[in-house]
């Protein structure tokens, strides 16, 4: 879990099916602070935390468990996210914080699968550095899709969006992409496509793990969103286009070209092969590896450099 | 409305592997997209390759089959919703 999207994810009265959902998460580690501060303003007289793999040293590894489920890696401090699977946990929290004093916590975020009352909003708000999915118009991925995201190493996960909400006033969709970071998509961008299908912005969810974007019966491409709207992203991208280029078919390519040598002068290795290799669809076998050695007269680490 | 590829036999689908071509799609060689899951795959519909790299062996030779025997069809729907950058 040491390069998963965050460093803890703590789930709030967790049911059957999310811990089923979150039990392949592999975490070891001590207790936190702040995880423990939690539970306690949640649970004042009844303090019950699992913490999942905690090591035998941990001061809540004699627990099992509880209304608290815990998943945190290594590291301690970082990005905390808390999530609430119903509208009344969320509110339990909240009047929770009514009754004690609290520190913020502000590298941490609430996120909630149901919307709470507005005149809970402000308080919530005060405790967590930022409150996603709280308000009626958020729409999230489904919690099974969102944990599966949610696991996914940080360089994965921030290409996929987990929820959102349409904005008419600012004739935007704000997107959530996996790591949290928000995304905003202008109206302008779902242009209709060429069958006129056009997109409805009254019905927007976020399907297929993040990777499309559903605004009634029209779908939008998550790549295709990021592709146009995020700088970085294409620059990734770039990156891994040019490290693709350098791939062992790439290369055969480039060196074959430059000596001047056709598909068809590799026997006993057909052209076919040679076009399949080149367009990377299988790897070489060690003997049709030592048949392009041997005739191009290199070893095939100066195939690589090519 | 994007364009499902109907997955034979009906368990692909049931596994997760979708294969579409949605309304709005990167302006980029014409492709279809195979969803299994988080991963994807985009291919190239001109070039009949894996655009941004992995390999064939990833998807489910069932998913591939449903492809190649419907290639033409692809072709047809791609050209539908994106006439200014047909095949």
């Amino acid at each position: 879990m040491a390069n998963t999207t965050f460093d803890r994810l703590i789930l709030l009265e967790p049911d059957k099916h999310e811990k089923k959902m979150t039990r392949d998460i592999t975490l070891c580690g001590s207790f936190a602070e702040a995880s423990h501060f939690i539970a306690a303003m949640l649970y004042p007289r009844r303090i019950n935390v699992f913490v999942e793999g905690a090591e035998e040293s941990s001061s809540a590894a004699h627990v099992s468990g509880g209304d608290v489920r815990i998943c945190q890696p290594k590291a301690r401090g970082g990005h905390m996210v808390v999530y609430s699977g119903r509208a009344e946990t969320t509110e339990r929290l909240a009047q929770a914080m009514i009754s004690s004093l609290h520190t913020p916590l502000l590298n941490s975020t609430l996120y909630t699968m149901e919307p709470c009352a507005p005149a809970i909003l402000p308080l919530v708000s005060q405790l967590f550095g930022r409150t996603l999915g709280a308000s009626v118009n958020y729409r999230s991925l489904p919690a099974e899709e969102l944990f599966h995201v949610f696991q996914l190493p940080r360089e994965k996960s921030r290409d996929l969006f987990v929820g959102g909400s349409v904005e008419p006033s600012m004739q935007a969709v704000m997107l959530t992409r996996g790591d949290l970071s928000g995304l905003v998509v202008p109206f302008s961008f779902f242009r209709p496509s060429g069958t006129g299908v056009t997109p409805d912005f009254t019905s927007f969810k976020v399907t297929d793990y993040g990777q499309t974007v559903q605004l009634g019966s029209y779908e939008a491409a998550a790549d295709a969103i990021l592709y146009e709207l995020d700088p970085k992203y294409r620059q990734r991208l770039k990156k891994k286009q040019s490290k693709a280029d350098r791939s062992f078919g790439a290369c055969l390519r480039r060196l074959r070209l430059q000596r001047g040598i056709s598909r068809d002068d590799f026997r006993p290795t057909t052209e076919k092969t040679i076009a399949r290799l080149e367009r990377g669809e299988f790897e070489p076998s060690r003997a049709t590896l030592k048949t392009i050695t041997n005739r191009l007269g290199v070893t095939v680490d100066e195939i690589l450099s090519y | 409305m994007p364009y499902n590829l109907p997955l034979v036999p009906r368990r692909l689908a049931s596994q997760g592997w979708k294969v579409k071509i949605r309304d709005r799609e990167r302006l980029e060689p014409p492709h279809i997209t195979v969803i299994f899951g988080p991963h994807s795959w985009r291919i190239g519909l001109r070039e009949h390759d894996l655009m941004d790299g992995g390999r064939w062996s990833e998807i489910d030779e069932g998913v591939l089959a449903c492809i190649r025997a419907q290639w033409e069809v692809l072709c047809a729907q791609w050209n539908l919703m994106y006439p200014d950058n047909p095949v």
